[in-house]
């Protein structure tokens, strides 16, 4: 029985690290691009149910949404060889073609106007799976389509599938530098209110840390959105692997869920993964020595983080999981956990165990890797505040100037007001401030002075 | 000289006729002749003349005389040398001819080259040596001592002068010719030697003899036994006061005893070693002997006599004993023996036909001395000294071989006697004796008891064969430490089918008798599996179990393999049946080393026994005989047992899928089949939490089934729903009033193994697997409950929501710490890495047993290190208060979930409304209770496995440092 996950892409970086993605799942799960099952991949052993189905000619069809406002992207898709993959009913495209133009209240708005359209994709999809798990949400929070109507999308699942579980992907903008998008701020502040409230977790993305790891790991000064989607799509794979190669252990998604996040707020998860060995990068391609040990403390080094935040002192983990693929030992597994214990590689949270939890997975039969183990760390870190505080003062620089507001005001959200700013802003500063209570020893009564 | 006499056969013939009528006498066309003639004809057909080498003859003559020289023997060197040089000095017309006449003189005598020189009074030269008849013609022996003792004797006590009136009327004969000591005395009554004017230095003489007593103080027989001058050697005077004195003989008339000579007593001895009646020793009612008192001899005291005779009496009861159980059991036809009892007796049986020889041997050396002895006049040395000297060797094994038999009670062969036993004592004692032998280095005894044993074990060793290679039991009597089992006998085929007889396995195989027990088990699971099978290889090319042993032992023993072939290539003959045990068989059987070793050992033991003893034990001073022994069985023994094992193994995994059934086990009782077990245990806890399970309890099989076969076309193909039942147990009646934990506690999941696997997965792996399981279901039970608990908090909004949300997560996070750390140590550290450990194990595994072991080792480790052995009992206890809080933290917060609420009506909430801080209030306060709990029950464990690791449990070290 399968528990199937349904994936949403949302605006053109959904998209593209959407196709990276299914591209990805199709090589390791033996598929070809037209979907139709490799005769090398009879016997693979694996899961492919969780995110296909298959078609009356048993072709495999991704369980995937491909939305977007605009259509060079979706376009792009068509046209290349993973056109025939998708099922052209769960496309869609505006019909003006406008795009969101990185309004984050134009994305909204759309969105309420194909509420209908969408939503009945999202049921035929829902009612095609026999156990449904959730839904995963692939976008970015700075754009247009992506943030607004991905924000839409998200209050739209919750509503209707309330005890369905929401994983978004979501990619950040690099705040260290002045973006293209102007109004990055104001878009990523209004899609961090819904998914602090409305998603079960979110892994975030860095754009910023993406092109660090290409310049740093893989050598590339400047890596191409296709690149950096590479990376992302790597690690989207490495996450779900434990569900589409089931073991004894982590079977569902709420299972890793549930061991990473405590808090219910604190739910934005970071990611590292080693050893990057992209076959599109050669220079990437020295391969080291990979033990259990070598691969969980690599994955512990900031340097391997695919998010760029600023860790204080106070910094803490307050969960790891590490998803460990390929050829590993158990009772590796066990020392090195208590290696990575007694020498303290990780701070974890003063009020609670050390949770650093490994699951082992097996890896593809049909992408040959030169490592023997390669992991994946999936970890819950107090450091992401400062990402979220970074977002806050740039939107609180912009809002004091009232600076390009109008746009948004156009939109029906604002029409009457901007209250929905402040109320995203402050659910973000609570967010913020619930992190900062996790650093603290005494978490459970931490603010309640205050009040 | 027959090479150079002319070619034409008629010639041939006619000389050969000449020849024969010359030497034997025969008269030409007799049966005698002809018989003569038929034998030369052979000879000479298959004979091949050489020509005689003249040097050669020479050198040989040359040596001869320098033998005589060596040997005192002047006057016959001198005159063999003149002859030689006479003859030599001839020039005949053909000149080889001295030469070949010489070489025929060589050839017709008994190889005087060769001979060891025996001296005997008869042979030394009379010149050279003083005679008493040169002393007595200087010095005459006078005095009344010198007359004849018997005439004495019998004039002083009235009785018959003559010896040959015998109180004891023998029927041996016992017809010493006493006459021809009469003229001799009469010789040296000889008047003119009495009146030798050396008289008184006679007198002087006869005074020092030391036998000779001083007037008065001996009894009337004192000086009845004189010194007889004509027969200086004879010890009769000193042995007529020694027997005064022995307090043995004291009361006995003296016309009572028949002195008679010890050339009788020798023939008496031999006929009770031949096994006849003798008129010296009688039989006593045990069927022991002892000897006669009333037959004596003249020069030895009748204690010593007695003492000699004794032993002989004894030799012979040994003899006899071993003779008649041989005897018995070969020729017995009405009670069905013991093969190896059988083989034993055959064993025994050729022993003493090998002894009897020897003792024919003795009687014609016997013979020619009775022969020679009146005719020389002169005293050969046939003493009964001799005899036992001689025979002592063999004798010696003869009675260790009757003591052996004393020892085992044999001649009390019941037949209702247990067969088993009595084969396995008669083994047993062979072995511990050839132990006993070594040790004590004694060599001769060691090749004897060596030889007897492989011939006793032979019939031993083929029910082994026949059992290890068909796995058949051919045992109609019983004697094997295999049997069948009574065929009520409940328990598992492997187990109880058939039984190991520990106590009657002989001790040279206890330490293979499980692994040929095993072996032939084997076998019959085999067969039974497919008829048809091919049996495995022989792993010993054809040769039979006893003979590779033995081909073995002899190699190990450092003796050479090629006169192991070479006895091969002779006739192979099964192990002797009744009375069938003869000298030449057991050449056949056994290595030509052993034979030569016990023959040459035995005949020259006094002479050889010290060099053959050495080479002997150099050959095996690196390793006893019994380990050498054993090592030969042990080596064919596993051999064939490991090529049984693997081939059975092979079968196993092959035919029975062995393989894919213990995956299965796993996959279902372990819950390594995630993709399977993972929906089929929220499945489970759905019906538990719900009670359904309670009522309709059959629904787990189907929601099983249904769960598997969602899986199918994956690599859980091996899992068959139909071979798992899973049921509660020891809940009707009450599963309705019992809770969640009791309800999973009570699950029972029954595999149906198939045979032979059953042999290895028993109910009782299974009653392991199952607890296994349901602490597994107890932890997955635990973390559902926490997993599924409103976790997402998504609506959570509001500074006391918060807090209490807070505090809800710090207890949560607590237990989902240590429940998701339970949980992948026992998957993780403990499932998956013995798992992988046993299944790349059994690869190796070489039969049944090794599959049994492993997988009970497997399955027990699993418990142990889960905790779960009863001696952990009390630690698992303890972390299990964890996996209750889980749950209760569960149901706490379903007690208070708000969104509860909101399906009653609003009236409701609006009356509750002011009480729902209060409600905040008493879940914070029921979380803080059970987050103390949580932190204490943490705590203990924590430190009960720490306390554990620190005292060597090392792999609870990671345990207590990931639960902590």
């Amino acid at each position: 029985m399968p528990r199937e996950i349904i994936t949403l892409q949302a605006g053109q970086c959904g998209n593209q690290i959407g196709q990276e993605f299914w591209s990805l799942l199709c090589q390791e799960h033996g598929i070809s691009p037209d979907g139709t099952l490799e005769d090398f991949a009879t016997e693979g052993g694996d899961r492919k149910d969780v995110f296909f189905y298959q078609a009356d000619d048993e072709h495999y069809i991704p369980r995937a949404l491909l939305v977007d406002l605009e259509p060079r992207v979706i376009n792009n898709i068509l046209s290349s060889p993973y056109a025939n993959l998708y099922n052209p009913e769960n496309i869609f495209q505006s019909i003006d073609g406008g795009g969101a133009g990185n309004n984050w209240a134009a994305g909204y708005g759309r969105g309420e106007k194909i509420y209908e359209d969408i939503i009945e994709m999202i049921d035929r999809e829902a009612d095609g799976s026999d156990s449904l798990e959730g839904f995963m949400l692939l976008h970015s929070i700075a754009g247009g389509t992506g943030s607004g109507l991905g924000s839409y999308l998200l209050e739209t699942l919750n509503d209707r599938y309330p005890k369905k579980l929401i994983q978004t992907y979501s990619v950040f903008p690099n705040s260290q530098e002045t973006s293209d998008v102007v109004v990055q701020p104001y878009n990523s502040i209004l899609s961090l209110k819904r998914l602090t409230l409305n998603a079960d977790s979110v892994v975030v993305l860095d754009n910023a840390a993406l092109n660090r790891i290409a310049a740093d790991t893989l050598h590339i000064q400047n890596p191409t959105f296709a690149q950096t989607n590479q990376l992302v799509s790597t690690v989207m794979s490495a996450s779900t692997t434990t569900l589409r190669y089931p073991g004894y252990m982590n079977n569902d998604l709420v299972g890793i869920v549930a061991s990473l996040i405590p808090t219910p707020r604190c739910h934005y998860l970071q990611t590292s993964y080693t050893p990057f060995t992209g076959e599109q990068v050669d220079k990437a391609k020295s391969v080291r020595k990979t033990t259990v040990l070598d691969v969980m403390r690599r994955l512990l080094q900031p340097k391997n983080k695919m998010v760029s935040t600023n860790p204080s002192k106070k910094s803490c983990y307050i969960s790891i999981l590490n998803i460990i693929q390929g050829d590993a030992d158990p009772t590796e597994v066990h020392k090195s956990l208590m290696r990575i214990r007694e020498r303290r590689l990780a701070q974890f949270i003063p009020w609670g165990p050390a949770s650093i939890q490994v699951a082992l997975s097996r890896k593809s039969p049909y992408v040959p890797t030169a490592h023997r183990v390669s992991g994946l760390m999936l970890a819950n870190h107090t450091s992401i505040g400062s990402l979220f505080k970074r977002i806050c003062d740039q939107y609180d620089r912009l809002r004091k100037r009232n600076a390009f507001l109008e746009q948004y005001r156009r939109e029906a959200i604002f029409a009457d007001g901007l209250d929905e700013f402040d109320s995203s802003r402050e659910v973000v500063q609570e967010l913020i401030t619930e992190y900062e209570a996790c650093e603290s020893p005494d978490y459970i009564n931490w603010g309640a002075d205050d009040e | 000289m027959l090479s150079a006499a002319p070619t034409n056969i008629a010639t041939r013939d006619a000389l050969l006729s000449e020849l024969i009528v010359q030497v034997t006498g025969f008269q030409v066309d007799s049966e005698s002749f002809l018989k003569c003639r038929r034998l030369a004809k052979k000879q000479i057909k298959v004979h091949r003349w050489q020509t005689t080498n003249e040097h050669e003859v020479i050198r040989q003559y040359g040596g001869l005389v320098e033998k005589f020289a060596v040997y005192s023997q002047d006057t016959k060197a001198d005159t063999l040398r003149k002859s030689l040089n006479s003859l030599l000095s001839l020039r005949p017309s053909y000149h080889f001819l001295i030469h070949d006449m010489l070489r025929l003189f060589l050839s017709l005598s008994e190889a005087p080259l060769r001979n060891i020189y025996h001296p005997c009074i008869g042979s030394m030269d009379a010149e050279s040596s003083l005679t008493w008849e040169d002393i007595t013609a200087e010095e005459p022996l006078t005095g009344s001592h010198w007359e004849d003792a018997t005439d004495e004797v019998d004039s002083d006590d009235g009785y018959s002068s003559d010896e040959s009136t015998k109180v004891c009327d023998s029927a041996v004969t016992l017809k010493e010719p006493v006459a021809d000591r009469q003229p001799r005395r009469q010789k040296h009554r000889n008047p003119d030697l009495l009146s030798n004017p050396n008289e008184s230095s006679q007198k002087e003489l006869e005074r020092r003899q030391y036998w000779t007593r001083e007037k008065g103080s001996y009894s009337l027989f004192a000086e009845d036994i004189s010194f007889d001058h004509q027969d200086p050697c004879s010890l009769a005077p000193s042995l007529a006061s020694h027997q005064q004195r022995d307090p043995r003989f004291f009361y006995r008339p003296a016309a009572s005893t028949v002195y008679t000579k010890e050339v009788d007593f020798v023939r008496e001895c031999l006929f009770l070693l031949s096994g006849f009646a003798t008129a010296v020793f009688r039989s006593r009612s045990d069927g022991s002997f002892e000897p006669v008192t009333d037959v004596t001899l003249k020069h030895l005291s009748e204690g010593a006599l007695h003492d000699l005779l004794q032993w002989f009496a004894d030799r012979g009861t040994a003899v006899q004993r071993v003779r008649s159980f041989a005897e018995s059991v070969c020729q017995s036809e009405q009670i069905a023996y013991p093969l190896t009892v059988q083989a034993f007796a055959s064993g025994l049986l050729s022993i003493v036909r090998d002894f009897d020889a020897t003792i024919t041997k003795e009687e014609k050396r016997f013979q020619e001395y009775a022969r020679k002895m009146p005719k020389s006049g002169q005293q050969e040395v046939t003493s009964l000294m001799a005899l036992g000297s001689r025979l002592s060797g063999k004798l010696d094994i003869l009675d260790d071989l009757s003591l052996m038999l004393e020892a085992l009670e044999i001649e009390k062969n019941e037949p209702y006697r247990d067969n088993a036993t009595w084969t396995t004592q008669i083994l047993s004692a062979q072995c511990t004796s050839i132990r006993h032998y070594e040790h004590t280095c004694q060599p001769v005894k060691v090749s004897v008891f060596v030889e007897l044993f492989l011939r006793t074990m032979k019939p031993y060793m083929d029910t082994i064969q026949n059992w290890m290679d068909t796995g058949k039991l051919d045992d109609p009597q019983e004697e094997f430490f295999v049997a069948s089992s009574n065929p009520n006998a409940t328990g598992d085929e492997w187990q109880s089918r058939y039984i190991l007889r520990e106590s009657v396995t002989p001790n040279f195989l206890t330490h293979v008798n499980a692994a040929i027990y095993v072996c032939g088990k084997s076998l019959n699971v085999i067969e039974q599996l497919d008829a048809s099978q091919v049996f495995p290889e022989l792993s010993r090319n054809g040769e039979s179990l006893y003979e590779a042993t033995v081909a073995s032992f002899i190699e190990g023993m450092g003796m050479n393999r090629k006169m192991k072939k070479r006895n091969e290539q002779q006739p192979s003959s099964q192990y002797p049946s009744k009375s069938t045990g003869t000298g030449s068989e057991i050449e056949q059987m056994f290595p030509k080393c052993f034979r030569a070793l016990i023959s040459v050992g035995i005949d020259q033991m006094d002479a050889e026994d010290a060099t053959i003893g050495v080479q002997f034990e150099q050959q095996h001073l690196w390793q006893s005989i019994d380990e050498c022994f054993r090592g030969a069985i042990r080596r064919h023994v596993l051999a064939q047992k490991a090529s049984v094992g693997r081939h059975l193994t092979s079968i196993l995994f092959r035919k029975c899928e062995l393989n894919d059934h213990l995956k299965s086990l796993q996959a279902v009782y372990f819950m390594t089949a995630g993709a399977v077990m993972h929906p089929f245990c929220l499945k489970l806890f759905e019906k538990v939490e719900s009670r359904e399970l309670c009522y309709e309890p059959h629904a787990l099989n189907a929601a099983f089934a249904e769960c598997l076969a969602s899986n199918a076309g994956t690599e859980l193909n091996h899992l068959d729903a139909r071979c798992f039942d899973i049921r509660l147990l020891n809940v009707e009646g009450r599963a309705a009033k019992s809770s969640s934990r009791e309800l999973l506690d009570a699950i029972n999941i029954h595999y149906q193994t198939p045979f032979p696997l059953n042999i290895i997965v028993t109910p009782a792996t299974i009653a392991i697997y199952n607890r296994i399981a349901r602490i597994l279901l107890a932890i997955k039970y635990a973390r559902h409950c926490l997993d599924t608990d409103d976790w997402r908090g998504r609506k959570a909004t509001g500074t006391s929501n918060l807090l209490l949300a807070r505090q809800r997560s710090a207890v949560k996070a607590r237990l989902m710490h240590f429940v998701a750390n339970l949980h992948a140590f026992f998957l993780s550290a403990v499932i998956h890495a013995e798992s992988k450990t046993f299944m790349e194990g059994i690869k190796s595994a070489q039969g049944m047993d090794d599959l049994i072991l492993m997988h009970d080792t497997f399955v027990c480790a699993v418990r142990d290190r889960c905790l779960l052995n009863e001696k952990a009992s009390k630690i698992w206890k303890q972390m299990s208060a964890p996996l209750e809080l889980s749950v209760e933290y569960a149901s706490l917060c379903k007690k208070y979930d708000p969104s509860a609420d909101q399906t009653r009506s609003s009236d409701y909430l609006r009356d509750v409304g002011v009480q729902s801080n209060e409600r905040d209030k008493q879940f914070a306060k029921d979380l803080k209770q059970l987050a103390r709990r949580v932190e204490e029950s943490v705590n203990f464990v924590k430190k009960a496995l720490e306390g554990l690791a620190s005292h060597g449990v090392q792999h609870l070290e990671a345990l207590a440092a990931s639960l902590a």
